[in-house]
Formats: structure tokens, C-alpha cells, sequence
């Protein structure tokens, strides 16, 4: 493991990046303010846009910022998205790779036990390297994920039949527009690094990659689909043993309701401090729809951890 | 009560095409049984439907179903034929072909070929709309993305779709093992023997290939629930969903029906317990029932082609 001092990029309002080798990739990487780390891990993953892939570490623009007035803040773009490089094998595109990857870049950092929170692909991304090395999580937090939720997503019915190019900014804006109830944050500003990456040279050759040999198809989704299966198992089994806040959304047309509930019914079985917070009339981002209550309700968990301490 | 099934062999845009038909009159069940040639662990083929047809009432209907491309006596052309638009465009090709009149279409869809059936619906063939659509346990049709892997089918026992390894997946398959016929189970041997099958194996042994398949699916699945959310089906639809299918869970089933009953037509969602993937079978003489009322009622339902 090793830390460049090459200059590296950065997302708009957000602190200076850095690259960071992790498990043979250059992996781009940020932080700010001071206090207990938390490492916010985004949705998505490889590939079209039109699967959830094209997100990069923009997700958590003003998340990150706020949350660094009272806190250390860490965030990367994971393999294959934003300045992070893509996997070299076939085989390693797969949400296991992902995980592998968050628990080398954690293992770096070498900041101790840390709040992790996942949104999404990332809830999923989170719980599972929880389970896996819960000496680096001190607690976790899942923002409407369909991926862990234990049920039917709805992801393919929302967002089917995106009338643009899916790697287009109107396509993309479309997307976000439909995961969404308040769209008013789904901004040019905000989706246009997102496009930018996807028309960079790195994401296009990846793409061909991606799209010949059919590895969306070959190796993710039926490792997800196992993977899924064996952490839902874990979770049922009482093996994640840490607080663990969930936060959801009443009304998001991607991930029903239910699946937060259920996914809190099988984990407060085991685990004591379990929190289900549910906020209304929000989508599948309710950290940018609803900022001011989702801050309020990260850092009263965080802080009530911290105490525990 | 029925006219006997007749098994026919026919030449269509220079492939054999194998089907089984019965009844006569201008109004037409289209018949797409369950099945993926080359990667189901049973061999399926429109014999699943022997039974069944033989319980309908045939008065003015006439009932088709065809072996799909890869599957039984049906050849294979090439691996656009396993998706679901290639299995579209074979049904609306033999429709196209049928000699008699045809006043009223109806399709039905038993789980692989479900897409295959809503997209028909959908399309229509030609100058023909679909008044109706049928579908027995549509697992193909309900949400793929981030779901639990299933793993009731995982390791059929070699060799793949020899006699034993068949008899294991119809049992696991079916609610009640011995509903399955002996004489069926029979035909699915016979026809992992034949040339669309082997075909289609080797076509699927290339992993790209393969994983190809379930690229077109989603986006199949893409168009159908896009027309869903935003259209809805003008025909009326049935779902024959049985509580005991490995192949997809009850939760599955609702949310499929929740996303078709958004449409201007009435969706019929019938969930039925001790009830496997094959209804025919578990269930015969209900299913049989629960169709004829649907066909009845859709007598006369005609929507434009748009």
C-alpha cells in the first residue's frame, strides 16, 4: 500500500483529491474536517448507466461537505467509476472485487474503526465488508438499498425505457429524475461530472470491454445474486455485530418501503442498537432531498456510538 | 368433449417447424410453452400443452402451439431465435402462415416464453391483435435486478437431460412429483436427442453467448415494464401463478401483478396454492377452468392494431 503525491483531480465544491494504491489500482480518494471518521460509499456499479453504472464519489456532494463540519469525511470513487481505475480481469467485475477493494482502502487509511455508510449498491457494498472485517466498522449505516433489501427491487420497472442515450446528460438527468420524488436536485451541475467520466477514454474502452465480453451479464449479476443470498444468511444468523442505522424512504418508486422493514426485522433480531429511520415523501436520494434531517439523523447516530465509547 | 391433438410438421421461412394443434374456427389460442432450449434442465417442447388442450372446450377455437426454435422438432437458426424478440418473430410468422381465418387471437405464456407472450401482445402479428393473453407461472416477467439467487434447479445430476436428470428437475418442479406423466417425461428425452436441442446446447456452450441471452431478457423486460408504467395493456390479462413454483416466489408473483394492473384492462391474478411451475399438471382441471373463463370473456375483445 502506498500514498502518491501526484496531483490529482477533483469534483467540484469538493476538497483536494488524492491517489491512493489499492489492491493494484489507482484509486482516487478525498476527505475532510475533523472528528469521527466516517467513509461514505456511493450506489451503483460497472458499466451502462441503464444498470446503475456511471456513479462516481459526485453522489455525495454536500453530504460530504456538511458532515465535514463536525467530522473526518472520507470518500473514493470505487473500481471502474470516476478517476479509479477498472479492473484489469474479466472476472473481477463483480461486487466482490468492490468489497475486496473497500477493505484494502480501508486497511490504508489506518484511521481506526470507522462509521461506514453505503447508499444503495453501496448499502450492499457496506453491510457485506462489515461482515467480513468487522475490526475496520465501528458502525454502519444503509440508505435505501434494493440490493440488500430482502425482496423484489423495483429498479427495472422505474427506470425502464430511458427515452435518451442512457450516457447522455439528459439521459442520466432522466434517470435520477425517475429515482426521485422531489427532482428539484437533480441538477446539470450535479450530472455533468458523472457524463464527463463516461465520456472519457478510461470508461469507453472499459465499456467495450464490459460489452464484449459481456461481463455485466457473465460474472455480476449471478455473483450479486449468490453473494446476496449468503449476506442475507449472515444477517439472519446474527453474524453482523454492530450498530447499525437504516435509513429509508416511504415513497421511492426503485425500493419499496418493505424492504426496509424487512431488512430491519432480520437484523434487529440479533443486533440491540438497530435504528429504522423513515422519511416521507422522498426518493432514492433522501441525503439530497431531504439534506437537513438525513445530517441530523447520521450525526445523532454517530454521535450516540461515539459516546458508547 | 375435444378434438383430438394432431401433431403437425411444416416448412416455415426454410426451417421445420413442429407443432401441436387442435379445434377449428377463426378464433386462435397461440400456445408458447415453458422451457429454455440449452439451459432449462428439462427439454420442453408444445407436449407440455398435450394435456391441456385436451380439456378445453375447442368450440369455434382452434388451439396452436408450436415447438420454440431450439426446442422438440423446431430448428434453430441462431441465437437471435432464443430471445424473446426472436421467439416474437417466429410466433408472427406462423400466425402469418396459418391458412384459416382468424377472427380473434389469443396468447398463451407458460414461464420462459412469457415475455415472448407480452410482447406479442403487445405487437399483434400482421393484422391480427391479440385480444387476450394467458400466462401460466411467468417467472420470465417479473424483475431480474439484484434478486436473491435461486438455487431449486442448481445442480441437476449428470449427465444434463438424460432420462434421470430430467425426472429430478420435473420433481422438483412440479408440487406433486407424480402428477408429471411418464409418457412426457419420455418426450423430453426424446427430444434432448434431437437436432434443435443439441443445436442449441452448442450454441450455449460459449459463454459470451450465453450470457448474451440474459442481456436481451433485460431488455425485454425493459420494454415490457416501460409500456406497463407508462401505457398499460388494453387487453385483458390472467396470471396463473402457483404458490409452491421454485422458480420464483410468491412476492415475485405480486409484484408482476402490481406492475400489470396499472393498464386500462383487467388483470386476473390467480394465486394458487400446492401448486408447482407446472400447473397442467398440479392443477389441471382448475387451470383449464380458470383459461376457458378467460377466453370466454375475452370473446369479442378486439383492440386495434396500433
Amino acid at each position: 500500500m502506498s500514498t502518491t503525491t501526484l496531483i490529482a483531480p477533483t469534483y467540484p465544491g469538493f476538497p483536494p483529491g488524492a491517489w491512493r494504491d489499492v489492491n493494484g489500482l489507482r484509486t482516487w480518494w478525498t476527505e475532510a474536517g475533523s472528528g469521527p471518521p466516517v467513509v461514505l460509499v456511493y450506489g451503483g456499479n460497472f458499466g451502462s448507466p441503464a444498470f446503475g453504472g456511471g456513479c462516481c464519489a459526485m453522489c455525495w456532494d454536500g453530504t460530504l461537505q456538511r458532515l465535514a463540519e463536525s467530522h473526518r469525511v472520507i470518500t473514493y470513487d470505487r473500481p471502474g467509476n470516476g478517476y479509479t481505475d477498472a479492473p484489469q480481469r474479466d472476472a473481477d467485475y463483480t461486487m466482490e472485487f468492490v468489497i475486496d477493494h473497500l477493505i484494502a482502502f480501508l486497511e490504508s487509511l489506518d484511521v481506526g474503526p470507522v462509521h461506514l455508510v453505503g447508499h444503495s449498491r453501496g448499502g450492499f457494498i457496506v453491510t457485506r465488508t462489515a461482515l467480513r472485517r468487522q475490526d475496520l466498522i465501528q458502525s454502519l449505516t444503509i440508505i435505501t438499498s434494493g440490493t440488500l433489501g430482502p425482496g423484489v427491487g423495483m429498479n427495472a420497472v422505474a427506470l425502464a425505457g430511458n427515452p435518451h442515450s442512457p450516457f447522455s446528460l439528459e439521459g442520466m438527468k432522466w434517470g435520477y429524475k425517475k429515482y426521485s420524488y422531489d427532482t428539484t436536485h437533480v441538477t446539470d451541475a450535479w450530472v455533468q461530472p458523472f457524463v464527463d467520466h463516461m465520456e472519457a477514454e478510461p470508461y469507453l474502452k472499459m465499456m467495450v470491454k464490459i460489452t464484449a465480453g459481456r461481463l455485466i451479464e457473465r460474472f455480476f449479476i449471478p455473483e450479486l445474486a449468490r453473494d446476496k443470498r449468503e449476506t442475507l444468511q449472515w444477517l439472519r444468523e446474527g453474524r453482523l455485530q454492530r450498530p447499525i442505522q437504516i435509513v429509508w424512504s416511504l415513497t421511492d418508486a426503485t425500493v419499496p418501503a418493505q424492504l426496509g422493514y424487512d431488512l430491519y426485522d432480520i437484523v434487529a433480531r440479533h443486533e440491540t442498537r438497530v435504528t429504522l429511520s423513515m422519511i416521507d415523501k422522498s426518493g432514492h436520494f433522501p441525503y439530497r432531498e431531504h439534506p437537513q434531517w438525513f445530517d441530523d439523523t447520521l450525526t445523532t447516530f454517530v454521535a450516540e456510538v461515539e459516546a458508547d465509547v | 368433449m375435444s378434438d383430438p391433438v394432431t401433431e403437425t410438421t411444416v416448412e416455415l421461412q426454410g426451417r421445420t417447424v413442429r407443432h401441436l394443434s387442435a379445434g377449428h374456427g377463426p378464433r386462435l389460442l397461440l400456445a408458447l410453452h415453458t422451457g429454455a432450449p440449452g439451459r432449462s434442465p428439462f427439454a420442453g417442447s408444445s407436449d407440455l400443452f398435450a394435456d391441456l388442450i385436451g380439456r378445453l372446450d375447442l368450440d369455434g377455437l382452434r388451439v396452436l402451439a408450436p415447438d420454440l426454435p431450439g426446442a422438440g422438432g423446431t430448428d434453430l437458426t441462431g441465437p437471435a431465435d432464443l430471445t424473446t424478440a426472436g421467439i416474437v418473430a417466429f410466433a408472427q410468422a406462423l400466425i402469418a402462415a396459418e391458412q384459416q381465418d382468424i377472427t380473434e387471437l389469443h396468447v398463451l405464456g407458460h414461464g420462459d416464453a412469457s415475455l415472448a407472450a407480452l410482447q406479442l401482445t403487445r405487437e399483434g402479428a400482421g393484422d391480427h391483435a391479440v385480444a387476450s393473453c394467458f400466462l401460466i407461472a411467468p417467472n420470465a416477467a417479473a424483475p431480474i435486478g439484484d434478486s436473491i439467487q435461486n438455487v431449486s434447479l442448481l445442480h441437476p445430476p449428470p449427465p444434463r437431460w438424460s432420462r434421470r436428470s430430467q425426472r429430478w428437475a420435473v420433481d422438483r418442479l412440479t408440487y406433486v412429483p407424480d402428477r408429471f406423466p411418464a409418457a412426457l417425461l419420455d418426450r423430453l428425452v426424446a427430444n434432448a436427442e434431437r437436432a434443435p436441442h443439441a443445436a442449441a446446447t452448442a450454441l450455449l456452450a460459449d459463454p459470451v453467448k450465453a450470457a448474451a441471452l440474459l442481456g436481451a431478457q433485460i431488455d425485454a423486460q425493459d420494454a415490457f415494464y416501460a409500456h406497463c408504467r407508462d401505457v398499460g395493456y388494453a387487453q385483458p390479462v390472467t396470471v396463473f401463478w402457483g404458490a409452491g413454483d421454485p422458480t420464483a416466489t410468491v412476492t415475485r408473483g405480486t409484484v408482476l401483478a402490481s406492475i400489470l394492473a396499472g393498464g386500462p384492462a383487467e388483470l386476473d391474478f390467480q394465486l394458487v396454492n400446492q401448486c408447482g411451475h407446472f400447473a397442467q399438471f398440479d392443477r389441471p382441471a382448475q387451470l383449464a377452468g380458470v383459461l376457458q373463463t378467460a377466453l370466454h370473456r375475452a370473446a369479442g375483445h378486439l383492440i386495434p392494431t396500433t
